[in-house]
């Protein structure tokens, strides 16, 4: 068998596709950027009331992650695209119905309460990572509790998360492109769109695979650097030790 | 300076402490020993509020732990506990595990906080370690550096969980030494061991925590256990190796 597909790359340079993968970029970096803040809000929400002691957050928080984790994320992009509006009062769903950037919204949202979820179980379970060791060690040397949070326990579940939250953000980052199913103009959907146009779908696709790739490894080394950093050292002693000591009671 | 009045615990329905009685006067050192499970971490803990107790009560300078406007953070800064493993915070480097609580709690300058610890870290030579964290030191050394953030804090007491449990023998005579100096400087000190020479060169005041109950008791009942045990460890090693001949 021979592969006898002849790539024919001046298509994706003709402007009106060109434009189509430009705007792809485009509100594929908005999908991608606003979900990823709206689902860390979410994911702190949702940790905060599961980890509260207050067990009438508890068991609502727990319920919607048991519940939430195990819905797809494009049921969700369909159900605020077509069913959200539908259960609003019919004033209010007609005005979303014709505004034009609702799909837009709908894809972000959506992947927010999907991302959010996930986010959530990963704070949490870095908050209960820590060592009790190192709980009780904050508490018994005379922090308040807002201190303990600050100095210790914040900045432990940080190195903690990190990882697997910057795991998150890729995926949600992928994710994206599921909103093409309610015809929001990302990239996967100016591909489809380049396809059934020029019958050329194979150069399209392959610009955008080779862009999902790229920003997920400039992510995941920009992540990678991060934990570097926080594992560094911030202040060390020499400045102090090469002036003159002062005389200090210790007692 | 430190009195528990019959102290007493229950958790999940069991008896911890049974009525623990205690007073003990700055320079003092306690040594609590008792089997595992007799209760002394917790009793160790009830003294800076880090576990509550059921009944009685305890003070420290004539102020009970439980007066209503008490503050518990300024009480657990002037008890400093050195915890069993140490419990040196992973994010920070053994100089800011030790400036930490000096500038959050005590409020001191970032630079006063560092000459503070530097100067015990040199009392207690671990100086040049200052800027390495907790997962590169060596067991002796986070022993001192936890010892030193407590220390730095200017305590009026100083509890220890089982400070030698994970020193070899010439660390244990070091530890030994910190704290006979630290009787020096007026600090009351409880010290909970399993280790019965340890406690016998260490302490001036020796306890017994069995089921609960507390006794005082003598040096030379210590040091009797002790060397019984040795007596049978070496009657059950001579044995065996009766057996291996026949």
């Amino acid at each position: 068998m021979e592969f006898t597909y002849e790539f024919d790359w001046s298509v994706i340079a003709r402007h009106e596709y060109r434009d189509y993968l430009l705007y792809g970029v485009a509100y594929t970096f908005i999908i991608a950027f606003f979900s990823t803040i709206l689902s860390i809000l979410i994911g702190i929400v949702i940790a905060s009331g599961r980890l509260s002691p207050v067990k009438y957050f508890v068991w609502p928080c727990s319920a919607w992650v048991g519940v939430a984790r195990h819905i797809p994320a494009v049921f969700w992009i369909l159900f605020f695209y077509f069913v959200f509006p539908e259960i609003l009062p019919d004033s209010l769903g007609s005005i979303l119905h014709s505004w034009g950037s609702y799909a837009l919204l709908a894809g972000i949202v959506a992947l927010s309460i999907d991302n959010g979820t996930y986010v959530s179980d990963i704070l949490r379970n870095g908050v209960l990572a820590i060592s009790s060791g190192e709980r009780e060690a904050a508490k018994s040397c005379g922090l308040t509790s807002k201190q303990q949070w600050v100095c210790c326990l914040l900045p432990l579940a940080t190195r903690i998360v990190l990882p697997a939250l910057a795991n998150r953000t890729i995926h949600n980052f992928k994710n994206s492109s599921l909103c093409m199913v309610i015809g929001v103009t990302e990239l996967t959907w100016a591909t489809q769109q380049i396809e059934s146009l020029s019958f050329r779908g194979l150069e399209a696709t392959l610009v955008a695979t080779i862009f999902y790739i790229v920003i997920s490894l400039i992510f995941g080394s920009v992540s990678h650097k991060m934990e570097n950093r926080l594992n560094s050292c911030r202040y060390s002693a020499k400045d102090v030790l090469n002036k003159p000591s002062l005389s200090v009671p210790t007692t | 300076m430190i009195e528990l009045k019959s102290v007493g615990k229950i958790i999940s329905g069991k008896t911890i402490l049974n009525s623990v009685t205690l007073s003990l006067q700055r320079g003092e050192v306690a040594m609590i020993c008792g089997p595992s499970g007799s209760g002394k971490t917790t009793l160790l803990r009830t003294i800076n509020r880090m576990e509550v107790i059921d009944s009685g009560d305890i003070m420290i300078d004539g102020v009970s732990l439980y007066d209503e406007g008490i503050n518990l953070c300024e009480l657990r800064s002037r008890v400093g506990i050195v915890f069993q493993h140490c419990n040196l915070f992973s994010h920070l480097t053994a100089l800011e595990n030790i400036t930490l609580p000096l500038i959050r709690v005590k409020k001191l300058t970032k630079k006063l906080a560092i000459n503070i610890a530097i100067d015990l870290m040199d009392k207690f030579s671990v100086s040049h370690r200052r800027d390495i964290y907790p997962d590169s030191l060596s067991g002796g050394e986070k022993q001192r550096i936890a010892i030193v953030r407590c220390l730095a804090m200017s305590p009026d007491v100083m509890l220890f969980d089982e400070p030698t449990s994970a020193l070899d023998w010439r660390l244990r005579d070091e530890v030994s030494d910190n704290i006979k100096s630290l009787a020096d400087l007026n600090i009351a000190q409880i010290v909970v061991t399993h280790d019965l020479d340890f406690a016998c060169a260490t302490g001036n005041r020796f306890f017994m925590l069995n089921n609960g109950t507390l006794t005082e008791v003598d040096c030379n009942t210590l040091a009797c256990q002790s060397t019984d045990r040795v007596g049978r460890l070496a009657n059950s090693v001579r044995q065996s190796s009766m057996l291996e001949m026949v």
